[in-house]
């Protein structure tokens, strides 16, 4: 770091030319701002690590790693939204990398829009929405209305427990969720994607080529809807009061251990389904296939 | 709106008595007669070992059919054998050729996320290319079973769901890595 | 009105098709299938069950050919099989319902609606109909078929398809609120 650099952006900053807490490119970086307890933080970073972190004071506190070719860390904060940039000279195609730690409350929403950064959070109570182009994504998830989207990254989600409304999706990624209670829809194209659910009230889950395998207890009216092209489903999905379902596969097998018969939609055509009806207004479950197997389990 | 009136009758046997089938059904009964003939005339000592199973042999039909009119509408087929019965035009068109407008949207679409491609790490384009393959793959089978069986309800929402995830996946390459602060 | 009887050309098909000529079968096949489906749709009201009784049936008429008298009418003796394998396919124990058979009551032709309705209502107005009811129907209503034939295809008493073709009446002017004599 170059003491001439520094004099220059001290001078800078106080003559209010430099937004509050802008930083040049350097090896190491450290920067705390006063936030409010329930606000916004957005954040976004092309190449790296971002790890975010909820705390109990009612600050931000950024701190990192730089490659050389970082030009400065933007951290402004305005009206209950602090927005945390990595900003790179165009055309930079060197150690672009920035490995950041960010701590915000704990009842923050948080934003993040990586590239092939890797994204991790724990301990956010608010809102989450979680963008990775290539990196990979593993959060805590806590708050109600969450979005996390991956291109090719995988997503790692683990809830608490406590219902909660949340999105995931990715379109070679795998997902990976786990102890997750509430509506929930997982979309991939050729990933794999896994959910367990401590309890369901919805559950939408859709594949064209990787697997689906769902497993969740379900509420008295929860409602289960599954699609596959080519890949196979399998759901484990128990209700008080049991469960009815609708499987239909164009070219795929379906099995299980419900108390039904699977039955060929035409003699001379393709074509199977399953249908059962347990309960009246129960909770239901659909699973339709092109050519992947269905598997279905009530216990 | 006017709305197109139906054909209006005043008397029960002016209901239309025909109804041809959504699908054409012959290679099923064509199979089966042959398997029928087959088992009239076949020797009584040895059995051929190439019989297909009455399914396999409508299924081999039906594809050699499907594949004649298929080939002309989405890829070119070469070498396909005409089945010795003319092939049915199915009622199904491809989804690329009836819907002018989606496919335009689909081809800028397509335009600005092999840019977004090209400035990605070459693994990272791999993956998504591949991904994106698969999409198209899937949707080319299940028009081509559409075009088998046009009815088919659960193809059809096959397909509009496949459609649909093949734009979102498009949509999510194209915007990603956008800094919107 | 009379179904249509067989015409001239079809009884040199028949006659190849008797012989083996699985083409010339086809061709009886594509003539006579958008009839015969209509039959079973109608009968079935489900497309996947009509299409698997159409198969069906003109399978059974290919086994059949040898016994078919070529002096008779093939639609008729086809839609005849069509009406028993709709019949065989259905579960269930057959209708028993007894209905009354004054033959007074019963003797009107042609069911007339005093004002025109839309063909889309009256077909769904058929669908709902009882099964007995509507089998009677969509044979004498819309095929035209006498109630002997009708009776005779459907495994019935003349005076109960009789009856079921006037409950079918009854029933039909209730669904669509217009006079139907």
């Amino acid at each position: 770091m170059r003491e001439t650099g520094i004099r220059s952006v001290i001078a800078l900053w106080a003559a209010g030319v430099l937004p509050l807490a802008a930083y040049a490119g350097d090896e190491s970086f450290d920067r705390k701002v006063e936030a409010t307890a329930n606000g916004e933080v957005v954040i976004s970073n092309v190449s790296g690590s971002i790890e975010v972190r909820g705390w109990d004071r009612n600050e931000v506190h950024v701190s990192g790693e730089l490659g050389s070719d970082v030009e400065r860390v933007d951290v402004e904060t305005s009206g209950g939204r602090t927005t945390i940039k990595v900003v790179l000279p165009r055309g930079s195609n060197h150690d672009s990398s920035a490995d950041l730690e960010i701590q915000v409350p704990k009842m923050s929403s948080v934003e993040v829009s990586a590239v092939s950064a890797d994204v991790s959070s724990r301990g956010i109570l608010g809102a989450q929405r979680l963008k990775s182009v290539s990196g990979e994504i593993t959060a805590d998830v806590a708050g109600d209305d969450s979005d996390l989207r991956s291109v090719s990254g995988d997503v790692t989600v683990r809830g608490d427990g406590k219902p909660v409304r949340l999105r995931v999706s990715s379109v070679s990624g795998n997902l990976d969720l786990s102890n997750i209670a509430g509506k929930l829809e997982l979309v991939t194209v050729s990933g794999d994607a896994r959910a367990q659910m401590t309890e369901a009230s919805e559950l939408r889950g859709k594949t064209t080529s990787g697997s689906l395998n769902l497993r969740a207890k379900l509420t008295r009216d929860a409602r289960v809807d599954a699609e596959a092209v080519s890949g196979d489903i399998t759901l484990h999905v128990s209700a008080p009061g049991g469960v009815s379902a609708e499987i239909e596969s164009f070219s795929g097998d379906i099995e299980g251990c419900l108390a039904g018969a699977v039955e060929r939609v035409s003699k001379y055509g393709p074509g199977k389904r399953l249908n059962v009806r347990t309960v009246e207004d129960g909770a239901r479950v659909r699973a339709k296939t092109l050519s992947g197997d269905v598997e279905i389990c009530d216990k | 709106m006017n709305e197109p009136q139906g054909r209006r009758v005043k008397r029960i046997d002016e209901l239309q008595r025909d109804v041809p089938p959504a699908r054409d059904l012959w290679p099923a009964i064509s199979a089966a007669i042959e398997a029928d003939r087959a088992a009239a005339t076949a020797p009584p000592v040895r059995r051929r070992a190439a019989w297909m199973p009455a399914a396999g042999m409508a299924a081999a039909v039906a594809l050699v059919t499907v594949g004649v009119f298929i080939g002309r509408a989405i890829t070119p087929q070469t070498g396909v054998t005409v089945a010795q019965n003319p092939p049915v035009e199915s009622p199904y068109q491809p989804v690329s050729l009836v819907d002018a407008k989606y496919q335009q949207q689909r081809n800028a679409l397509f335009a600005e996320v092999q840019a977004k491609l090209a400035t990605m790490p070459a693994i990272e384009r791999e993956k998504v290319n591949a991904s994106l393959a698969t999409l198209q793959r899937s949707i080319t089978e299940i028009e081509a079973a559409l075009g088998r069986d046009p009815a088919n309800a659960l193809l059809q929402e096959l397909l509009v769901s496949s459609c649909q995830e093949e734009m979102r996946a498009l949509t999510a390459v194209r915007d990603s890595g956008s800094q919107e602060i | 009105m009379k179904p249509e009887t067989v015409v001239n050309f079809d009884v040199a098909l028949i006659e190849r098709a008797r012989q083996g000529d699985a083409r010339a079968f086809e061709r009886l096949y594509r003539e006579h299938v958008a009839r015969v489906h209509g039959l079973c749709l109608r009968m079935t009201r489900n497309p996947d069950t009509a299409a698997d009784c159409v198969q069906d049936a003109f399978i059974k008429a290919w086994k059949a050919l040898p016994r078919f008298e070529a002096r008779s009418s093939f639609s008729t003796w086809l839609h005849r099989i069509a009406v028993n394998t709709v019949l065989e396919k259905r579960r269930g124990p057959a209708n028993t319902e007894v209905l009354s058979e004054d033959p007074t009551v019963y003797e009107e032709p042609v069911m007339v609606l005093d004002t025109p309705v839309e063909e889309e209502e009256l077909e769904a107005a058929i669908e709902s109909l009882p099964q007995g009811a509507r089998d009677a129907l969509v044979l004498c209503g819309v095929y035209g078929y006498e109630h002997s034939e009708a009776a005779s295809m459907l495994g019935i008493a003349v005076g109960t398809c009789k009856a079921q073709l006037h409950r079918a009446r009854g029933l039909l002017r209730d669904r669509l609120e217009r006079g139907v004599r």
